[in-house]
């Protein structure tokens, strides 16, 4: 009734080397081209719309924001010298706070229970709040 | 086989053996899941899972063909994720679950005398990070969550390697039990 293969054959070998392969190179590709450079400010969306923007040189040291809406709550930490992290989220995982800072554009934090996406970003257009 | 929906004949009662075995299955899968569920998950891709519960769509698919597995693994993700998730989880589940099935069904279709259920293993759990990663794309409507892909990619290697090998292990010793 079923044919069975009892050990890994070069298709295998194969299907798993080129799996690993795209994946090496995407990284590759996305530390060179899209996490290069320093960040400029950090966005803060809700629920896929522009909650607030933050420029790194408008900051003293640090800022702490908090996000209380019908969504959920989170206290977002800000340190000048261009890094971001979540501290506090209302969420069950906690996983965005588990992320701990990040500091390359582009690079995100994602709190999918809040609906929270908070973004670094290479040049911002707006400086300081935009609520 | 593949299209083949005659719902596997259930009113016939020498059947009943198939039915027991699928709902075992959806059992084992929603256990799976749960287990899953306790599992750390290492990057934050929120609602996001390994994939683990796989496993019983790799052993359906050989033995009954694709239409039970893909009804059981709608089931396991329906069940395991409304009685221990909520909502976003149960959306994660279930397209995750869909998309992971008939990726291995053809895949098994087309390439499993060549590759093993290990090879199948990998190809569904790629399929399976796939659609997590682009319902979340959809939830939050940031491109930028692809990023994720490439890590969740390495991952399902070894997730899907395991899930296949937990496979092949089982029916090799278990085929003649069913049958």
């Amino acid at each position: 009734m079923v044919r069975l293969v009892n050990s890994l054959t070069k298709a295998d070998a194969f299907i798993i080397l080129s799996v690993f392969a795209i994946a090496i190179a995407s990284i590759i590709l996305l530390n060179t081209i899209v996490y290069a450079g320093k960040p400029d400010g950090v966005v803060i969306e809700l629920n896929g719309k522009l909650y607030a923007k933050y420029d790194f040189s408008s900051i003293n040291s640090q800022k702490m924001v908090e996000i209380n809406t019908e969504y959920g709550y989170n206290v977002i930490e800000i340190q000048a010298s261009g890094k971001v992290r979540v501290t506090k989220a209302s969420c069950p995982d906690q996983l965005d706070v588990a992320m701990r800072w990040i500091n390359k554009p582009n690079q995100m934090l994602v709190c999918l229970p809040n609906r929270l996406v908070v973004r670094l970003v290479g040049k911002p257009e707006i400086d300081v709040v935009s609520y | 086989m593949l299209f083949h929906i005659d719902l596997w004949g259930l009113s016939k009662l020498k059947n009943t053996k198939k039915l027991i075995f699928l709902s075992l299955m959806t059992a084992i899968g929603i256990v799976l899941q749960v287990i899953e569920s306790y599992m750390p998950f290492p990057i934050d891709l929120p609602g996001g899972k390994i994939g683990i519960a796989n496993v019983v769509g790799l052993i359906i698919i050989p033995m009954l063909g694709g239409v039970p597995a893909l009804i059981v693994a709608v089931l396991r993700a329906c069940i395991g994720s409304l009685l221990f998730g909520g909502v976003i989880s149960a959306i994660y589940s279930v397209s995750g679950a869909i998309a992971s099935t008939l990726t291995m069904i053809i895949a098994y279709k087309y390439i499993y005398p060549k590759a093993s259920l290990i090879g199948v293993g990998v190809i569904g759990a790629v399929a399976h990070n796939t659609a997590q990663v682009t319902v979340a794309t959809i939830l939050l409507g940031n491109v930028g969550i692809f990023s994720y892909l490439p890590i969740l990619m390495i991952i399902s290697i070894f997730t899907g390697g395991f899930s296949g090998l937990v496979a092949q292990m089982f029916l090799i010793r278990g085929v003649k039990i069913y049958d």
